[in-house]
Parts: structure tokens; sequence; C-alpha cells
């Protein structure tokens, strides 16, 4: 890891009596792919429009690329792309039109801003599309033409402000592996979304967040080690004595195991072998079993131990 | 900034619905505006020769002289029919004179019912007998007098003529089509509102973009209040020539001036409109509703609706009429056609030149360098 890119500190912004961020925390180094994760109202988009000089804050400082930040950081935003949560684009302009407009209020040169602009629009495939007005296109390829304006410049930071909602899966797997592709090219990627997936699958680095607070912070595995649960197996069968029951939740390792619905669910601490040895009971008490799952927890089960709560809004 | 200017003003040309509200709605306006008045100026307002009918019983070479010296020119009070009694009768049954003049040991006159024909001959026909007892008894009397007081007469006949006061307008509806072009220039307030409202990142999704770019707040305002401006005074231009050389309603003869003012009402519309944009606090829709009430509200003040209404200002409160930005506007059009020197028409532009300041000016300030509290 290189620099620091971002450093957010004590960062304290109210609206009225809510209190939106709680002193609030945050390091971001120069090449990480850093998600922002948290449920709807957790206060990610109101970091990123504090982090934006969009928003006035109560308290506390925040600078990028070593310098403070502050609307008239010219410079700043000059290497900054943004892709904000509502799709902005201009209605009237063409998909060429606007990559080339947005990118324009960074780049004046217009052979460089035409290379740019040709290049924003292979990297989001939209070459078939270029001549279209936006209200012509499906949501997906709307998002990504709103990608495509927010990083045509090539900025070193590029924040996303859950770029996927809404988005159909084909067009989600583009805009993820475009992100990972940026990254590669050099960006430092800052990613908010409540879908834990994604920021499974992309992020070098999370931060969990929830009512204004960084409530941890860490890579995928740190995450997964600040919790007790290392394990959660889950087992089809039609029927478990409430014998065999007793048996499993004696097992070593083994701190909650429950049987609903034709399904058992064992979630173990630590231990290596708790699979083997359930299945070892199975086969002692001559229990037929179907379909069996052994997971590591997801940072929904992170975000569930440390909060009681469910890191995604039920759909 | 060209390059902002540049989309600016593409974007606003490619808008189906504004293109309505900027080049057919005047229009359609105008032609409505001229299909009320327009016909009501032509047989009501604008005076025209009356044709009239004369039945010479006996010679009377006093009044052929007066009669003639009346109905000759572009101005002509009379077109004179000489007829005998019945082809004057038929001429009358027909509508085809106003009135039949006998001429005989004394004047006398039948014509259709009243108006302001009949009534003009009737007055020429007693200034004449008036007259004309006035000479018989000079002729009598003081002879040698004659020649000085049958000048005087004759300059007295000739007061009948219409003479133009001023080198502007005189159709007494043009008000209504200054007021129309004054509520044109002012409808620039909703595409100054566009300006300022499109870059605040706290009412449009495209502002935000803007505000996190690295362009200087000053340019994006500046190109896209410019744009606005260029667009907003295309659409009064185009009214203005609509009103001037389709509907051809008079409007004087200062006809570039009239464009000149015409655009700096539209400056300042947009620039009221960049300013009620740039109000803190309120949505973009209750700003949509004060451009539109403050639109409508100045128009209605100006004359538009009721052209009594801008003069009853004047007497009882003139200074809501300096403080409304469309009546000024209609002033300047009325300056252009009601007086000789451009002296009333500065001071009028002055005083839109310094309400364009204020409201550009106190929109900035407004909208500078601005985080804001909740987006």
């Amino acid at each position: 890891m290189g620099n620091t890119v971002v450093q957010i500190e004590n960062l304290v912004k109210r609206y009225q009596e809510l209190i939106a961020l709680d002193h609030f925390n945050l390091k971001i180094q120069e090449g990480e792919v850093f998600g922002l994760l948290g449920p709807n109202g957790s206060g990610k988009t109101t970091v990123i429009n504090c982090l934006l000089s969009l928003l006035r804050y109560d308290k506390g400082s925040i600078a990028i690329f070593g310098q403070p930040m502050n609307p008239e950081q010219y410079a700043i935003k000059a290497q900054i792309g943004v892709i904000m949560q509502n799709v902005a684009v201009l209605q009237e302009l063409t998909v060429r039109e606007n990559i080339d407009y947005f990118c324009g209020l960074y780049i004046t040169d217009k052979a460089k801003r035409k290379q740019y602009v040709n290049e924003a629009i292979a990297f989001v495939g939209l070459e078939e599309f270029e001549k279209f007005y936006p209200k012509k296109l499906s949501g997906g390829l709307l998002r990504r033409l709103n990608i495509a304006c927010g990083i045509a410049h090539k900025p070193k930071l590029i924040i996303l402000d859950e770029p996927t909602v809404a988005v159909d899966p084909q067009s989600r797997n583009k805009i993820l592996e475009g992100i990972t592709e940026l990254n590669r090219q050099g960006a430092t990627i800052i990613y908010t979304s409540h879908y834990m997936e994604e920021v499974e699958q992309i992020c070098t680095r999370i931060a969990i967040i929830d009512k204004g607070k960084n409530i941890a912070m860490g890579t995928c595995d740190e995450l997964r080690r600040m919790i007790h649960r290392t394990e959660n197996i889950t087992v089809e069968t039609a029927e478990l004595p409430d014998a065999v029951l007793k048996q499993i939740c004696a097992l070593e390792y083994v701190y909650e195991a429950a049987f609903a619905d034709n399904t058992l669910t064992v979630l173990c601490s630590g231990g290596k072998h708790n699979l083997v040895k359930l299945l070892e009971i199975f086969a002692q008490a001559d229990i037929a079993f179907g379909r069996v799952y052994s997971e590591r927890p997801s940072l929904n089960d992170v975000f569930l131990e440390i909060t009681g709560r469910e890191l995604r809004d039920k759909e | 900034m060209l390059h902002e200017f540049k989309y600016s003003l593409l974007t606003q040309l490619r808008e189906k619905q504004s293109l309505f509200w900027l080049f057919c709605f005047p229009l359609l306006l105008s032609t409505a505006f001229y299909s009320a008045f327009g016909n009501l100026y032509e047989d009501h307002e604008v005076f025209q020769t009356i044709p009239i009918a004369v039945v010479a019983q006996t010679e009377n070479e006093w009044f052929s002289m007066a009669l003639e010296s009346v109905s000759e020119g572009e101005d002509a009070l009379f077109a004179v029919t000489e007829a005998d009694r019945a082809e004057a009768e038929t001429l009358l049954q027909d509508k085809r004179v106003e009135g039949i003049v006998f001429v005989g040991k004394t004047l006398s006159l039948t014509v259709r019912g009243s108006g302001v024909a009949p009534s003009i001959l009737q007055s020429f026909l007693e200034q004449y007998a008036v007259q004309e007892a006035v000479i018989k008894d000079i002729a009598a009397q003081q002879p040698e007098r004659l020649d000085v007081v049958m000048a005087a007469m004759s300059q007295d006949l000739n007061c009948l003529k219409t003479e133009p006061l001023t080198q502007g307008s005189m159709d007494p509806y043009a008000h209504y089509f200054f007021a129309l072009l004054a509520m044109v220039a002012m409808m620039g307030s909703s595409r100054g509102l566009q300006a300022s409202v499109s870059n605040q990142a706290n009412l449009s999704p495209i502002g935000a973009r803007k505000t996190v770019s690295p362009i200087h707040k000053f340019q994006c305002v500046a190109a896209h209040t410019l744009s606005s401006f260029l667009v907003q005074s295309l659409s009064m231009c185009v009214c203005i020539s609509y009103i001037l050389f389709v509907l051809r309603v008079d409007m004087g003869e200062r006809i570039a001036m009239l464009y000149v003012a015409g655009l700096a009402g539209t400056l300042t519309g947009v620039a009221m409109g960049y300013c009620i944009g740039a109000i803190p606090g309120l949505s973009e829709t209750v700003k949509v509703g004060i451009s539109i009430g403050v639109t409508l509200g100045s128009s209605l003040f100006s004359g538009l609706y009721v052209a009594e209404i801008k003069a009853a200002i004047m007497t009882s409160c003139p200074l809501l009429n300096d403080i409304n930005p469309t009546a000024v506007v209609v002033d300047l059009f009325y300056c252009l056609s009601m007086y000789e020197d451009y002296d009333r028409f500065l001071q009028k532009l002055l005083i839109l030149g310094i309400m364009t300041l204020v409201f550009l000016f106190a929109g900035f300030l407004m909208t500078r360098r601005k985080r804001h509290a909740s987006l």
C-alpha cells in the first residue's frame, strides 16, 4: 500500500436532532478498493457528500491526497471521479455528447478529450449506443453511461455511491468487472453499497457503517475473524430426533444448533473438522440427509453479530 | 467556459417542451391578440375617409371650395360623389355613402344613423355655416380685410385633418403587444431559473456532478446564463419580427430600438429567474412556482390583461411600476413609440440595468462556494 489518499478524522454531521455521522474515522490508502458497507440510512452517502465538500459538517476534518478538502480545492477535484447514486446525465445529449460534456469539465484539450471519451465508451461497452439519447437506454445501460461520465477523465480517486442499484445481473457484473479493471489501472476506489456480495467480491478493505459509526473495518477475513462464528453448516434432513440434536449441540466448537423446516443449522466457532464430526453423528444414528452446506460467515453474519440486526433490508 | 456554453445551448435548443414555450406560445398569443384587437382597430380606431354624396340643387361656389379643400390628398376627410337626389338616396340605401349633403339656399344633411362619420359630417357643415355667415358679414362691412379672414378660415377647416402628435405609433392596442413582449422577456426567468438550479448540488444530480468537478462555479453559471439569454433573445426577436412584419402591428418607426428594448428586457428576465433559482432552502418546484407567479403577476400589473391597470398604478402608486420589471419593459417600448427623444427610454433602460445587476449579484452571492446543510 502507498500513500494515504483519504483521511477522515472525528467527522460529525447532524441533521437537526439526528446524528448522521458520529465521530467517524476513515483512512484509505492508494490503490485500495475500499468498501463502505451499511444498511440504508447508515450514513454511507453522507460520508461521500462530506468528502466531496457538498455537505457542511459540524466537526472533524477531511483530507484528500494529503490536502484539506474544501469547495475551492479545484486541483483535488480534478483528480476525483464521482458516480452518484442517482443517474446524472443530460437527457437532451446523446451518449457520446454526455460523456464528452462531463469529461470536458476536467479535460480542456480537445484531442485528448476525444481519446478519453472513446476509451470510456469502450470501457463501459456502449459503442453501439453512442448516438442514443439516455431515454432510449435500458436501466443497466444508463448506469453504465453514468459510470462513463464519472470516469472518462481518468481520475486517481473514484467514488462510486451504490452504482448497481436497480441494475440487471448482467450489467452488474459488467460494472463490477469495470471497477476492478479501473483499480488495476491505478485508481483508488471507494465503493459504497448495501449489497454485501458485491463488496466481498471486489473490495480489498471494508468499513461497516451503522448509525453513522464505523463499527468494524478490515479485509473480509479480518472482519470474519472479529466474530465468534467461523463456520455455518446446513443439512437438509426429513427428521431429527431431539437426542441427536442434543448430541450435535454437545460437539466441541458448536455453540448453536437448531432444526426447523427440515433443515438443521449449526453454528461453529473454531475447529477444522466440524462437518465430518457432524456427518459421523448422522451415520451413527442412521439418519438420511439431503444437501449439505458448509459456509464461512458472510458480512451479513458479521453485521448481525455486531449489531443484532440484518445488514440488508428485507426485499 | 466555451465548452459549458456550447452544451448548455445545445441542451436548451433540444428541449422540445421549452421550444414550444419559447417560440410557439408567444406567436400564438400574438395572433390571438391580433385577432381580438386587429379588426377593432381597423374598424373603429383608424380614421378612414368618409364617403358622402353631394346633391347640388343650386350653385354654391364657397361651399364647393370648402368641400374641395377637405377632399384632396392622402388625408382627405371626405370622398365626394356628386349625384342627383335619386342616385344619392340609392347610394345611401346601399350604404355606399355615410350621408347626403343637399346644397340649396341652405345646406341640409341626410344620414343613415348615428356614429363617428355622421358626426364629423354634421360638424363640418355647422362649422361651414358659421364661417359662411362671418364671410358674408365681413364682405359687406369690411371688404378690404376679406383676404386675411379667408386665409384664417381656411386654416380652421384644415384643423379637421388628423395630424400625428409624435413620430411613433398611435395604435391604441399596441399597448397589449408591448405588454405581451414584456411577458416574453419575463418568461426568460424560467431559463434563468434552470441555469441556477442546474448548478446547485442540492437541487439536481447534474448540479452535484458539476459541483464536484474542478470547473469554477462562476464559469458554469455565466455560460449557462449567457446561453439562456441567447435562446430567450432568439424567442424575443422572432416574436417582435412576427408582430411587426407578419401581423403588421404599428409599433412606431424605431424598429431597431424595439429589438434593443426586447433584448434588455430579456436579460432582466433571465437574471430574475437566476436570482429566484438561487434562493436557498426552497425546492425546485417552489422556485418554478415563484418564477411563474412573478412573471404572470408582474404582467398583470403591467397591463397585459387589462390595459388600465398600469395607468391606475401609475396614478396611485408609481413606485410599483418602477420596481415591476415587466412594467419597466412595457415603458421601454412606450418611450420608443411616444417620445421624440431618448431621454425617458434611457432612464427606463438604466432602471432595468440596475435591476439586472442586482438580480445577478444577489443570485451569485446566494450560490457561490456553497456547502449544503443537506442534499
